[in-house]
């Protein structure tokens, strides 16, 4: 550990032109003395005009950033910004990608309204990092007005390019507010994690996207088909998790939700329980379960509770169901464990 | 400054394994299983048959081998608690502890970064890192400079070419 020992401060003797000594105070610079890629971990804490800016430091650290695995474009303009800021970002990644030479780029995460951008440029900065073997990608197309949400039927929504569908090197994904575009051939198999935030699945989506994922761990689900029916079916794959958000509107109340993942470990439900019906058939596997709700119809709960009664951890946090409704579904729960045991 | 025994209420202090780790300057420390643990260089070693013995970590001191236990041990300590009192609660202690352990000078900054990489342990490294990426933000060259000692070794030609350079994205 060399630059350890150089760490503290060193007398050193510094012969002069004259052919005296001095004696001077020396630190060392430890910083520049770290190896990249723990230079490149630091600067994964740093937005992308900060990390830039350590350009001008030293010649030790003027080509640093060129070579950073993570790019992050959150480009979102503040309040203050106008539409041309917006614009100036939008050609300060297309820059930086240009004089980016990593060969490899473990994450990509673009946050971006739609409205700043075209699909064309999207898709070159995606391809790009397809081409660097990405391992993560977090794509968010939210509208700036409502973070996290979308206009049903929204023009401007973002197509992905179906080549995702077929990284090999991809281990989380996380979409948000885009078209998934889900080609006939999907293979991701190295994908644990999956992500999908304010999207419309069609009927057999989750069962297409997760058959060809044969690592896949973790499924989170979150404010999907408010308006429509969804359909979480998962028949053959192992996963260990699935978290579900699902708050949907009361004007549209009447749609339904399968839920049939027989080899689930463990579930965890936040938002509402105010659809329509919902279709239990099978999470036998079932472990551990958690909901986290803020409205609940009673029925739809005790529902739930009639086929959980296999699960060894249950926490149910909910402020507004009828409390005699909810004993008495917990009378039955408790029943059905004790006789279990 | 021999031993490190554990004086903190510990969820398994009284009945775990103890391991003994030796500094690069020969000094020994006993510690609990789950704190040696946090390191996933250490359980790496055990794994591969190397737990029965006192464990030589030749990369790192040990003033900063302590200062990593004091980080170990108080994360086993909040993670059962996180278990206990549930995920709020512990979140907001474990961001005030840390945020006063990290509280630290720039060189000891750098030992640790050094230490958590050696030893693999995640957490510390990101501490560190966040804590030298915090101290970079917002402030000009001149005094990222002259807070980490670093040299400004460019002629005033390469400095005009930098600055022309990087123009596209400061406008």
């Amino acid at each position: 550990m060399e630059e350890a020992e150089g760490s503290k401060r060193q007398k050193l003797s510094v012969t002069r032109g004259d052919g005296s000594q001095i004696l001077v105070r020396e630190t060392r610079d430890l910083l520049s003395g770290l190896h990249d890629d723990l230079l490149h971990h630091i600067m994964s804490f740093m937005s992308m005009e900060e990390i830039i800016r350590t350009g001008f430091l030293s010649r030790r650290w003027r080509y640093l950033w060129r070579n950073i695995p993570f790019l992050d474009f959150a480009l979102r303009p503040s309040n203050e910004e106008d539409r041309h800021t917006g614009e100036r970002r939008v050609s300060f990644v297309e820059t930086l990608l240009f004089r980016h030479k990593g060969s490899r780029v473990k994450k990509l995460c673009i946050n971006v309204d739609t409205y700043y951008i075209n699909k064309y440029q999207v898709d070159s900065w995606i391809d790009y990092a397809l081409d660097g073997d990405v391992e993560e990608l977090d794509l968010d197309f939210s509208a700036e007005d409502f973070p996290g949400s979308y206009l049903p039927g929204d023009e401007l929504l973002y197509d992905l390019p179906p080549a995702i569908y077929r990284c090999e090197t991809l281990q989380s994904l996380k979409l948000c507010c885009c078209d998934l575009n889900l080609p006939t051939s999907i293979h991701l198999r190295s994908l644990k994690t999956l992500c999908l935030t304010a999207v419309d699945l069609p009927t057999n989506a989750i069962s297409a996207l997760t058959s060809n994922c044969p690592v896949l761990e973790e499924l989170s689900l979150k404010h999907c088909n408010i308006y429509l029916n969804l359909n979480i079916s998962i028949p053959t794959k192992h996963l260990n998790i699935l978290r579900i958000i699902d708050q949907v509107d009361e004007f549209f109340d009447d749609t339904e939700m399968v839920i049939d993942v027989p080899n689930l470990l463990s579930l965890e439900w936040k938002g509402c329980l105010l659809r329509d019906k919902y279709h239990i058939k099978r999470l036998s596997s079932l472990l551990k379960a958690r909901f986290d709700l803020e409205d609940a119809l009673p029925d739809k709960l005790e529902l739930f509770l009639h086929s959980l009664h296999h699960v060894q951890d249950l926490t149910i946090d909910c402020v507004f169901i009828q409390v005699c409704k909810l004993v008495l579904c917990f009378v039955e729960y408790f029943n059905s464990n004790w006789k279990k045991c | 400054m021999a031993s490190s025994s554990s004086s903190l209420p510990s969820p398994s202090s009284s009945s775990s394994k103890k391991f003994i780790l030796r500094s690069s300057d020969g000094k020994h420390f006993e510690v609990d299983e789950a704190v040696a643990l946090q390191s996933e260089m250490i359980k790496q070693m055990v794994e591969d048959g190397f737990g029965g013995d006192v464990i030589p970590l030749l990369n790192v001191s040990s003033i900063v081998l302590s200062k990593v236990i004091d980080y170990c041990k108080k994360h086993v300590e909040l993670d059962f608690k996180k278990k206990m009192d549930g995920d709020n609660e512990a979140h907001e202690e474990i961001k005030n502890w840390d945020s006063e352990y990290i509280n630290v000078g720039v060189d000891e900054l750098y030992h640790l970064i050094m230490a958590a990489n050696y030893l693999h342990i995640k957490g510390l490294l990101d501490l560190t890192c966040q804590k030298v990426a915090d101290i970079i933000k917002g402030k000009q060259p001149e005094q990222i400079r002259k807070i980490f000692n670093i040299e400004n070794d460019f002629t005033p030609e390469e400095e005009q070419e930098i600055r022309k350079e990087h123009s596209w994205a400061f406008e």
